[in-house]
């Protein structure tokens, strides 16, 4: 019976010191999610999430940190840094303000997009620039991917 | 007539010599590695979205990334980053103030590698040091890279590493700056 008893009792830390390995292990091999595979939190309008800004940052901050955001809105500019990296600007040419979505680096920048034409960003909001240096300021989207 | 449009040719000229000073990218690199000999893996990251703005009349400089543009290969990795190491809600942003020292001896009209001496202040974690680092400015068909390498103590900004991990993670972090600057133009 104490036989038995000790048998179970190995059986069950046995398991519970494999389950808390394999956690351990997946946990620490968890890579980042890729874009696509995250769930949207948020599909909103590029002038919509200008105006949240352009009201209060604090109030921007508070409703999209750690989102993920579908934007849609009008294509501004494209800059290309070195090691072809693209950031695409939404938004108002007329406004100070602009969705900067710095792209995935799958992005391959199939075609040029016309000023004003209208597209779809997926993409993490991860903060926002104020115009402190005269530059504009900015709504920073990071891992952009197009949206069709 | 003749006398105010030559006025005004010249204002447009000073104002645009002045603008041709500064130079700027949104779209900046800033590296950061913080593996110890003893870690299982890399502790890299990259931010792609750092402002850099270059005035080089007077050799100020200033940088600043938010915290949450790093992006990491593993998730675990980030999540400890952004909420016990750095905690980025709390600090968004980190911000690099400082001057160019041997300003004086960098041609920007002409094509070529410089070293640069950068000195000035760090705020990250909510905590203001003086750092010095060399780097170099190359110019090249009008427009400025500036690339550097430096290291973070992190004890300096109050960046704590839980016993339980810290022989897994470096005392310093490298940084790397590589950012291609464009003229300014207003």
């Amino acid at each position: 019976m104490k036989k038995r008893k000790l048998l179970y009792a190995a059986i069950v830390v046995t398991l519970a010191l494999c389950s808390v390995s394999i956690f351990a292990y997946t946990e620490f091999n968890r890579k980042v999610k890729n874009m696509q595979d995250l769930s949207i939190d948020k599909t909103i309008s590029a002038e919509d999430l200008i105006k949240d800004f352009s009201i209060d940052e604090k109030i921007g901050n508070s409703a999209y940190l750690n989102k993920v955001l579908l934007v849609t809105g009008k294509f501004k500019t494209m800059d290309q840094a070195a090691g072809n990296r693209f950031s695409i600007l939404l938004g108002d040419s007329s406004s100070s303000i602009s969705i900067r979505c710095s792209m995935d680096s799958s992005y391959q920048h199939p075609f040029e997009y016309k000023v004003g034409q209208v597209i779809k960003i997926k993409g993490a909001y991860t903060g926002f620039n104020a115009d402190d240096l005269g530059l504009g300021a900015d709504i920073l989207l990071n891992k952009c991917i197009i949206s069709q | 007539m003749k006398k105010t449009a030559l006025l005004f040719a010249m204002i447009v000229l000073v104002a645009n010599a002045k603008a041709q000073d500064k130079y700027f990218t949104k779209s900046g690199k800033l590296g950061f590695d913080a593996t110890a000999p003893k870690s299982p893996e890399n502790i890299d990251a990259v931010n792609k979205s750092t402002l850099c703005v270059l005035d080089t009349k007077t050799g100020e400089i200033q940088f600043s990334c938010l915290m949450k543009g790093f992006e990491f290969d593993r998730a675990l990795m980030m999540e400890h980053f952004n909420e016990n190491y750095v905690e980025s809600d709390k600090f968004p942003k980190t911000v690099f103030k400082g001057t160019i020292a041997n300003n004086a001896a960098i041609n920007y009209n002409k094509d070529g590698v410089y070293p640069a001496k950068v000195k000035g202040q760090m705020t990250l974690h909510g905590e203001t040091k003086e750092i010095e680092s060399e780097g170099k400015i190359i110019n090249k068909a009008g427009k400025i890279q500036v690339e550097a390498n430096f290291n973070l103590q992190f004890a300096d900004f109050k960046v704590v590493i839980p016993q339980l991990v810290s022989d897994k993670v470096a005392k310093s972090a490298k940084i790397t700056v590589d950012c291609m600057l464009e003229p300014l133009k207003k």
